[in-house]
């Protein structure tokens, strides 16, 4: 890539809408995935949960087929 | 946070779905072990150019007949656009085997509030055996889109008390009986 003067657009900061200093970009990245797992924690709970439910509460009580 | 730190959060969450994917296989494979629960399978070729001709689908054999040991046998041809007959009495509390056929293209079916619920293939019989320990109507919509007039077409499992299962000399029972 050395050899390019220019291997990305975002080099010049002309370019980059929105500039990020790295420092800050990780702090914030610190906390993210703590949160991303909660939520998707909560939602695959939620989600087992509703399965066994339908599993005990409808599906076996209508009984076997074969 | 590193490549390091990711990768360990990744895998981390993989662990989590694993976890839940394995309460969901355990469950099944006990309660199916414990309860003999296994699905229906039933690889019964029959010639769909023919059925309504001979064999067991002729429309006199249609619909439901008890047998010598109690059990009962419901036939029902699948056919564009309608079940036959429009509505098969059963007794509550009986194990009672369906057998499907089609003379044309793949039908499906279930039974409403019942685990009942199958393809109907031309060229295979579908068979699938059940107890219903509740009386009343039983909604039967065709679940496969068969053709124009596949919402229209339907059937209704009528599940009776003992006393009023009553069939003729036969054992056979339609759907026509005072109520
Ligand atoms: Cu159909």
């Amino acid at each position: 890539m050395a050899e390019y003067e220019e291997p990305s657009a975002a080099d010049r900061p002309v370019n980059v809408a929105d500039p990020v200093l790295e420092a800050d970009l990780e702090r914030v990245l610190k906390d993210v995935p703590r949160g991303a797992l909660a939520l998707c924690g909560i939602a695959v709970l939620l989600m087992l949960l509703a399965w066994l439910a339908v599993y005990f509460g409808v599906f076996l009580p209508r009984g076997p087929i074969s | 946070m590193n490549e390091q730190e990711i990768l360990k959060t990744e895998l981390r969450w993989s662990a989590i779905v694993a976890g839940a994917i394995g309460v969901i296989v355990v469950v099944i494979v006990i309660s199916s072990a414990a309860m003999v629960l296994h699905p229906p399978s039933n690889i019964e070729p029959i010639d769909p150019t023919s059925l309504h001709r001979e064999g067991e689908f002729v429309e006199a054999n249609l619909g439901s007949i008890e047998n010598p040991d109690g059990s009962i046998t419901v036939r029902i041809v699948a056919t564009q656009f309608a079940f036959l007959p429009r509505c098969v009495p059963v007794p509550v509390n009986r194990r009672v085997v369906f057998r499907f056929a089609t003379p044309d293209v793949i039908h499906g079916l279930l039974i409403s509030g019942t685990n009942v619920n199958t393809m109907v293939v031309p060229g295979y019989v579908s068979q699938v055996n059940t107890v219903f320990p509740e009386p009343g109507d039983r909604f039967v919509p065709c679940h496969e889109y068969c053709g124009i007039g596949h919402g229209g077409m339907w059937s209704i499992v009528r599940v009776v008390s003992e006393e009023e299962w009553q069939p003729d000399s036969n054992g056979r029972m339609t759907c026509e009986f005072p109520h």
